[in-house]
C-alpha cells in the first residue's frame, strides 16, 4: 500500500464523513480513525443586562404605575416566564403518563375565581373533556380540557405563572 | 467619536419609560435589538417558535416565551400569541424588527389598544406609506418625482393599457398590495400587454389576495438609491444619507453600500432633500427608508416606495454616520427628541454590507443544516451581525439570511479589500453559503469601477465552471490543513 492509495482513502473518508475505517489485504492491515472535533458547546450567557449603563438607570425613577389592565389580576403571583421549557424529569419517571400541553401563550389559573375551588389537583380522578385549568390570553379565558380519563399525577405550573406554547401543564395517569 | 459627545444632550440623561421590551422577531435582527436594549439597561423578552428553542436570541434575552410551532404563520406572524406573551410578561413595548409584522398596521394598532408601545411609525404613517399607490400619491403631492405611470391600482387591462401607452413602453406591472418583487412583470410592447397583465394579476391575487396592479414605465440601467429617514414626535425629520442597493438578484438585495459610487453630488443632495420633504409632508415618525431609482445617464431620479420600518442594511448607515439606529428607534418611541439635528449628521468613510445566505451560491437552492464549525472575521472596521454559533442548526422554515458582514474603511477600495480578506477568514462549515458568490462579485472589475445597475448580477455568469467550483475551494482548505 503506497502513500497515494492511503491519501485517496483518507479523502474518501473525509468526503463521506466516515470516522473509523479498517482494511485488511493479505498480511497488511490499515486502520484509520478520524478524530471528531470536540463537541461544540452552545454559548450560554447570564440573563442580561448585567452591566448597568451610566446614562440610563431604570431603578432611579419612580415606581411605575401598573396599567389598569392588570388590576384584575392583583392576586396573581406574577412569576416571570421561565427561560427554558418545562422540566422533562417527571415524564422520565413513567413513559405512560399523558402530558397535557398548552396550545397557547398566556397565564395559568387553577381556579375560575379567587374564591372558587381548584379545577384539578394531584390525585384527583378526571374524565375526558373535563376542565383542568384556565389559560388566560388577552382577557379571554381559555378552558383547557383533559384529553383522557385518568388521575392527575402532577400539576406543573404555579397559579398565575406565564405559560409558553407547548409547555407541559399536567401529567395524567390514564 | 464627536457624535457621541454631541448626543449627550439633557434629554438622554432622563431614564426611558421602558423597563422591558419584547422582540417580535428572530435571527440576526432579534440579536441586534436585544443588544441595543441591554445597552440601554432595558430587559428583553425573546419570543420564539419550537424550531428556535436553541436560537441565539433566546439565549441572550432576559426571558423567553415559546409562542408556537415552527411555521411563521403559527408563531412569528401569530399576533394573538405575541400579544399574549407581551401582556403576560408585562412588556412595555414591542420591537418588530424587519419583515414579519413590522409593516403590519393592524398589529401596530392592536399593540396600542393593549397598552404596549409599538416601536416604529404610527399606524397612520404605516397605512399612508405602506400602500404603494397611496405612497406614490403622497410623493406626487409633495412634488417628489415619481416614475411615469400613475398611482391607481388597475383590475382591467383595457383601462391599464391607456396609462401604459401614455408612460411609454417598456412597462412594469407591480402588485399594489405586496412587495419583495413578487408578481412583477415587464411588458415590452403593446401587443403583449393584455396577456401579461392577466398572468400578473393571477399571480398577485394568489400571493397577496389582491389583484390590483400598478402600471409604470420600466426603467433600464438604473441604480437603487435609498434614503435613511428618522423623525420624532415633535416634527423633527432628518436624513442620515443614502445607500446604494443596486446589486440584487431576483429583486433581493445582496450588497448594499454608502455612499454610492458614481452618483453625482447634486443628485444625492436632491434625493435626500426629496426624502425629507416627503417624510415631513406625511408627518412621518420613527425610522424609515425612502426608495428611489436613479438614472445616472439622464440625471433623473424617481421615488418608488417607502419602507416604514428598520431595514436589513441599516448597519451601512450606522458605520458611515457613527449612529445607533435601533437605540434611536427606542428613544423616539419613548417620546424623546431625535438625538441629532440635520447639521449634526456627519458622513465619514465608506461602508459595504454583504448579505450572507444559507444557500448554494450558484443555484440559490437553500441550505439549512447543522453548523459544525463557526469562526467569524473581526478586526479594524469589520462588523458581523449574525445569530450563528458553532453547533447551531439553521432551520428550513425561515428566510435564508444568516449573517451580515459589514466593513468600513476610509475609501471604497480599502473597504472592498477588507471584505475580501474578511471573507477568507470567515468559516461557516456544515452548510452552503453564498460567500463564494460575494468573492466573485467583489473581484469583478465592474463592481470595483462602479459600472453597475440593478440588473448587473443577472447579466453575468459568475460560475462559468458550473458545479466544479466546489472542488476548487475544498482543495484549498485541505492543502492548508
Amino acid at each position: 500500500m503506497d502513500i497515494e492509495e492511503i491519501r485517496t482513502i483518507v479523502n474518501f473518508l473525509k468526503e463521506n464523513d466516515i470516522v473509523d475505517f479498517e482494511l485488511k489485504r493479505g498480511e497488511d492491515v490499515l486502520k484509520l480513525s478520524r478524530g471528531k472535533p470536540a463537541a461544540q458547546q452552545a454559548p450560554s450567557f447570564p440573563a442580561g443586562p448585567q452591566y448597568q449603563p451610566q446614562y440610563q438607570s431604570p431603578s432611579s425613577y419612580a415606581a411605575q404605575v401598573e396599567p389598569v389592565f392588570w388590576a384584575a389580576h392583583q392576586a396573581a403571583s406574577g412569576v416571570p416566564a421561565p427561560t427554558a421549557p418545562a422540566p422533562t424529569a417527571p415524564a422520565a419517571l413513567n413513559p405512560n403518563l399523558k402530558k397535557v400541553e398548552s396550545p397557547i401563550v398566556g397565564t395559568f389559573y387553577r381556579k375560575s375565581g379567587p374564591d372558587s375551588p381548584l379545577f384539578a389537583k394531584e390525585g384527583d380522578k378526571v374524565r375526558k373533556g373535563q376542565t383542568l385549568c384556565i389559560i388566560e390570553a388577552m382577557k379571554v379565558m381559555n378552558e383547557i380540557e383533559s384529553p383522557c380519563d385518568g388521575t392527575i399525577e402532577k400539576v406543573l405550573p404555579a397559579d398565575g405563572e406565564v405559560i409558553e406554547y407547548g409547555e407541559v401543564l399536567f401529567l395524567i395517569n390514564p | 467619536m464627536s457624535n457621541v459627545a454631541q448626543s449627550l444632550t439633557p434629554s438622554l440623561m432622563q431614564p426611558l419609560p421602558f423597563k422591558k421590551i419584547l422582540i417580535a422577531n428572530r435571527g440576526e435582527i432579534a440579536v441586534r435589538v436585544i443588544r441595543a436594549c441591554h445597552e440601554l439597561g432595558i430587559k428583553t423578552v425573546a419570543v420564539h417558535s419550537t424550531a428556535d428553542n436553541e436560537a441565539l436570541h433566546v439565549k441572550l434575552a432576559s426571558e423567553s416565551v415559546c409562542i408556537g410551532p415552527a411555521l411563521a404563520k403559527d408563531s412569528y406572524l401569530n399576533i394573538a400569541s405575541i400579544m399574549s406573551a407581551a401582556i403576560a410578561t408585562r412588556s412595555d413595548a414591542i420591537h418588530p424588527g424587519y419583515g414579519f409584522l413590522s409593516e403590519n398596521a393592524a398589529f401596530a394598532e392592536i399593540c396600542g389598544s393593549c397598552g404596549v408601545t409599538f416601536i416604529g411609525p404610527s399606524v397612520r404613517n404605516m397605512r399612508a406609506m405602506g400602500d404603494k399607490a397611496r405612497a406614490r400619491r403622497a410623493a406626487d403631492k409633495a412634488g417628489v418625482p415619481t416614475i411615469p405611470g400613475d398611482s391607481k391600482g388597475y383590475m382591467d387591462p383595457a383601462e391599464a393599457v391607456v396609462v401604459a401607452k401614455a408612460a411609454g413602453f417598456p412597462i412594469l406591472l407591480k402588485a399594489c398590495a405586496g412587495g419583495g418583487g413578487r408578481g412583477m412583470k415587464i411588458v415590452e410592447n403593446e401587443a403583449d400587454f393584455e396577456k401579461t397583465f392577466n398572468t400578473a394579476q393571477r399571480e398577485v391575487t394568489a400571493a397577496f389576495g389582491d389583484g390590483h396592479l400598478l402600471v409604470e414605465k420600466y426603467l433600464r440601467n438604473v441604480r437603487h438609491i435609498e434614503v435613511q429617514i428618522a423623525g420624532d414626535n415633535f416634527g423633527n425629520v432628518i436624513h442620515l444619507g443614502i445607500r446604494d442597493c443596486s446589486v440584487q438578484r431576483r429583486y433581493q438585495k445582496i450588497i448594499e453600500e454608502s455612499p454610492s459610487k458614481g452618483l453625482p453630488e447634486e443628485m444625492r443632495q436632491a434625493i435626500q432633500d426629496c426624502a425629507v420633504d416627503l417624510a415631513k409632508s406625511v408627518g412621518y415618525t420613527n425610522v424609515g427608508t425612502m426608495e428611489f431609482l436613479a438614472d445616472l445617464a439622464a440625471k433623473k431620479f424617481y421615488f418608488i416606495e417607502m419602507n416604514t420600518r428598520l431595514q436589513v442594511e441599516h448597519p451601512v448607515t450606522e458605520l458611515v454616520t457613527d449612529t445607533d439606529l435601533v437605540k434611536e428607534q427606542i428613544r423616539i418611541a419613548a417620546g424623546q427628541e431625535l438625538s441629532l439635528s440635520q447639521k449634526d449628521v456627519k458622513f465619514s468613510g465608506h461602508a459595504i454590507e454583504l448579505r450572507i445566505n444559507a444557500e448554494d451560491p450558484r443555484t440559490l437552492v437553500p441550505s439549512p443544516g447543522l453548523i459544525n464549525s463557526y469562526h467569524p472575521p473581526g478586526g479594524n472596521g469589520v462588523r458581523v451581525d449574525s445569530a450563528l454559533y458553532a453547533g447551531y442548526r439553521v432551520q428550513p422554515y425561515y428566510d435564508s439570511l444568516i449573517a451580515k458582514l459589514v466593513c468600513r474603511a476610509r475609501t471604497r477600495d480599502e473597504c472592498i479589500d477588507k471584505l475580501l480578506v474578511a471573507l477568507d477568514e470567515y468559516i461557516i462549515d456544515g452548510i452552503n453559503t453564498n460567500i463564494e458568490l460575494h468573492r466573485r462579485i467583489l473581484r469583478h472589475p465592474d463592481f470595483r469601477s462602479g459600472n453597475f445597475h440593478t440588473k448587473f448580477l443577472e447579466g453575468i455568469n459568475f460560475f462559468p465552471e458550473g458545479d466544479e467550483w466546489k472542488q476548487k475551494t475544498d482543495t484549498k482548505k485541505l492543502t492548508k490543513a
